[in-house]
């Protein structure tokens, strides 16, 4: 890796995995309060993910085998919230 | 006259050991206030107290505080899940004092003695000069009884009780390993290479697995109290949480071997499951957002429902994201060893285990029979203190990114290439804004101290309740 | 729901833990004999008595250590019994003076001084401390820094002098020597040696 790509991919690491988390976030306060524009607010977060990762994929030399482990877990972010959601919704029994 | 306390003996040696871990907490930030002091000014304390010698200090103390933390908060919690008192409390209070001397005088020796000769007695009396455990092995011998005993409370209560709920099996079952893990702070083996391959089952299995399961379990047992969550809920979550960590953190232990002579395999094993390591942190953010939504209206302890909240937040971030930034090993490559590893490890660490504040609060309320936990205080602390370490981590990150590029990257790592990192703008700016940083936490946390002493006695900020605030447990 | 009942994920928990201590356990004995002296990253201890390089392997794309011919140290070759008390010795100083809560080895340790991985290969005792310190040979040069660092200080930060001895000091040097051929799969990248071109 060039210096500038060790400090661009790490970043755009950082902000996918942030960006996963402000959608598992926002999407479960938006469920609980009922409120259609923070599931927007929600999916933007998960597009921004996205974006990462295609800018990842674009930009950074990671070996393949990681950028495949990548789109993975991008598409494992996506089910997640729904899915806790689901889950805890049905444990507490609501 | 009501008793104050459900289970009076065993929660009032919970709150001497809460005492000192927050004591202990304070000596973590002097010690590391001193030792950011020296990156801006090398010559401070110079040579009287080496740089070393405060880095020791701080992490040392550190491990004791947040170890001595967790004790308390299982004396406190467990009892009500047993339904009775501890049995070893005799031992426990004795070996409490035998700890405290022990802090004392292995703090005496680094100050005033600090090094000695290149010999095993030095190692057995002085220093054993390996990372997080350089207290000498005659202290160490005394933290693993003190350990010791207090697993036999927790496994001889659960015993006694003949009442084992699954949180209490998951408490036991961590604690062993927990136990045992501790041991390594003894041997001192020649080859680095295999001195480090067993350390960091120390280090990473420690705040990796092991106490992420003890967080999580006294998390559950807070949940069950401060909520009234069912414990048919809180075991499923606690269950799933367990899985979880464990699947992924047991072999992510493999982004430590990437580069101190493990084979090559390490650099995908590591790398992969250590990745994964985020998920379940992420999942437990989603949860505390969804108990927080569900129970938001019938807060009666704040503090220690945002301390909670901080937790799940830090623990995602600071862990999840800021370690998923240099764990895949064609990254770490760069990052590893350097400013940015301090950044992490201080968000991780804080990020994980700052949930013990909440513990404190919560057995705080039930001493001193408040009604309401609320007021200012509370949260002039919670925003000095998690304001001051997400600004310490930011600069840490910036310096880490311009010595990741300067030294290891660009310069290949030389003595002239750390140098010339170290004197790169970036670097000094962000060592300078750490210590800035450092004292908004320093400030939080004279005023988490001074709240802690005073919260629910302060008239005008809580109504004084005639009997415990809530029913005492069952 | 089977997902609802506690003990589904109880077993789940179990047995996940089970799986990865199973594979960890298998992975460490074989870490173990790789690492162990004499294994297949790690020399023995011998090699002190031998001259070390580090140099980029294109088709492996790393840097690896290089073993080369005899080179004494200190004018000696130690048999593997001395050169393993040597080393020895070099550990417990290391370890007494809490080198480490200054320096990294292997990057880890503290960040308040330079990597030791490669102390021993570093370009600063030809350009910078063996003219200081007025010796001829590398091994000399550091012991010399070793024994009276704050006689030789390069720039703010500085070693405290920690008493070593000149037997103490010679043994860190046998350590960082034999320290600095372990094969680490390329960490750290683009180290350059003295003799290739390194500053
Ligand atoms: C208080 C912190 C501190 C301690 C403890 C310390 N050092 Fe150093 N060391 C430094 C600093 C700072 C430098 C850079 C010195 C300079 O430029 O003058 C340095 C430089 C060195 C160098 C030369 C660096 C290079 O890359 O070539 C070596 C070798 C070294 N130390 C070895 C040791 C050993 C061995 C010990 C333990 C016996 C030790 N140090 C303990 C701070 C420390
Ligand atoms: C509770 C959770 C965690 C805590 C308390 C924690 C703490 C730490 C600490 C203190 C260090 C420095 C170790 C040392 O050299 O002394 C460290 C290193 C490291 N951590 Fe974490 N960590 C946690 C979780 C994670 C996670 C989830 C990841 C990955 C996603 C991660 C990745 C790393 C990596 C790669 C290093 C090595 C840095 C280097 O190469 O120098 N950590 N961690
Ligand atoms: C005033 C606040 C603090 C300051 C100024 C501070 C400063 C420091 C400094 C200078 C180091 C040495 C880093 C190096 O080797 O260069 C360090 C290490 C460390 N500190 Fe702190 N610290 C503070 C608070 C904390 C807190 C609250 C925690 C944990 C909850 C913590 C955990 C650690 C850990 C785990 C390390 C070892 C990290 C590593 O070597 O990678 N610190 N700190
Ligand atoms: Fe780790």
């Amino acid at each position: 890796m060039l210096p500038w790509q060790v400090l661009a991919t790490s970043s755009l690491l950082g902000a996918f995995a942030f960006m996963g988390g402000g959608y598992a976030v926002l999407f479960v306060a938006a469920m609980l309060s009922e409120r259609r524009p923070l599931t927007r607010i929600a999916y933007a977060c998960y597009a921004a993910q996205c974006a990462c990762l295609l800018t990842v994929l674009w930009i950074s030399p990671l070996e393949v085998i990681w950028k495949i482990f990548l789109i993975g877990s991008c598409a494992a972010y996506a089910v997640i919230p729904p899915i806790t959601w689901r889950y805890l919704r049905r444990l507490h029994g609501a | 006259m009501q008793e104050r306390l459900s289970f009076p003996e065993s929660q009032s040696l919970a709150l001497k050991y809460f005492t000192v871990s927050v004591v202990l907490f304070g000596i973590v930030v002097v010690a590391g206030l001193l030792a950011a002091i020296d990156y801006v000014h090398p010559q401070f304390l110079y040579p009287a107290l080496p740089f070393s010698i405060l880095k020791i200090l701080h992490i040392d103390v550190l491990i004791i505080w947040i170890l001595m933390a967790f004790m308390g908060a299982l004396f406190w919690l467990l009892p009500a899940e047993y339904g009775r008192e501890l049995v070893g409390l005799k031992l426990a209070n004795i070996i409490f004092w035998i700890f405290c001397a022990t802090v004392l005088v292995v703090a005496a020796i680094f100050v005033f003695v600090q090094v000695g000769p290149g010999t095993e007695k030095t190692l057995w009396l002085v220093n054993q000069g390996r990372k997080y455990v350089e207290e000498p092995r005659w202290a160490a011998i005394i933290v693993a009884i003190g350990v010791a005993v207090f697993v036999y409370n927790i496994v001889g209560t659960a015993i006694a009780s003949k009442r084992v709920t699954g949180v209490v099996w998951v408490v036991i079952l961590n604690l062993v390993p927990l136990f045992f893990l501790y041991l390594i702070a003894f041997p001192a083996p020649t080859n680095i290479s295999v001195d480090q391959f067993w350390w960091w089952w120390l280090v990473h299995f420690w705040v990796e697995a092991t106490w992420e399961v003890m967080i999580g379990s006294i998390v559950a047992l807070v949940l069950m109290r401060l909520m009234g969550t069912s414990r048919r809920i809180v075991e499923t979550w606690l269950y799933i949480e367990v899985a979880l960590v464990l699947a992924t953190g047991v072999l992510g232990i493999g982004h430590h071997y990437f580069w101190m002579g493990a084979p090559a395999y390490w650099l995908g094993i590591g790398g992969f499951f250590s990745a994964l390591e985020p998920l379940p942190l992420l999942g437990m953010v989603v949860h505390a957002v969804y108990d927080a939504g569900e129970h938001h209206m019938k807060m009666t302890n704040e503090p220690a429902f945002y301390w909670m909240m901080a937790e799940a937040f830090g623990n995602f971030i600071g862990a999840g994201i800021f370690g998923f930034m240099i764990t895949l090993p064609q990254i770490n490559l760069f990052a590893h060893g350097t400013q940015w590893t301090a950044s992490h490890g201080h968000f991780a660490m804080w990020g994980a285990y700052c949930g013990v504040i909440s513990v404190i609060y919560l057995a705080l309320q039930d001493h001193r029979r408040a009604a309401l936990f609320a007021g200012a205080t509370w949260k002039w602390g919670f925003a000095l203190l998690n304001g001051g370490m997400i600004g310490m981590v930011g600069s840490l990150m910036m310096a880490g990114m311009a010595q990741a590029f300067y030294e290891r990257a660009i310069g290949g790592s030389t003595f002239n290439a750390f140098v010339s990192a170290s004197s790169s703008p970036w670097f000094i700016e962000g060592l300078g804004m750490r210590l800035v940083f450092a004292i908004v936490f320093t400030a939080g946390y004279v005023v988490l101290a001074y709240d802690l002493l005073t919260i629910g006695k302060r008239v005008l900020e809580t109504s004084r309740a005639g009997g415990p605030a809530r029913a005492p447990a069952e | 729901m089977f997902a609802r009942d506690p003990l589904f994920w109880r077993a789940g928990a179990v047995s996940s833990l089970i799986v990865t201590l199973v594979v960890l356990a298998m992975l460490t004995t074989d870490t173990l004999r790789v690492i162990t002296a004499g294994g297949q990253n790690v020399p023995t201890y011998t090699v002190i008595n031998h001259q070390i390089g580090y140099e980029y392997v294109t088709d492996r794309n790393e840097y690896m250590p290089t073993i080369g011919g005899q080179e004494p140290l200190f004018g000696k070759i130690y048999s593997p019994a001395q050169a393993e008390a040597l080393v020895r010795h070099g550990k417990l100083v290391i370890q007494s003076r809490a080198c480490l809560d200054c320096h990294t080895m292997f990057g880890t340790g503290a960040y308040y001084a330079p990597d030791l991985t490669k102390a021993w290969l570093d370009p600063a005792w030809e350009h910078l401390w063996m003219p200081m310190t007025g010796t001829h040979t590398r091994a000399d040069a550091i012991a010399a820094f070793l024994q009276h660092p704050e006689q030789y200080p390069t720039w703010t930060r500085e070693m405290p002098n920690l008493h070593l001895t000149l037997d103490e000091a010679q043994a860190v040097v046998a350590y960082l020597k034999w320290v600095s051929a372990v094969n680490t799969n390329g960490f750290p990248y683009g180290f350059k040696t003295a003799a290739a071109g390194g500053t």
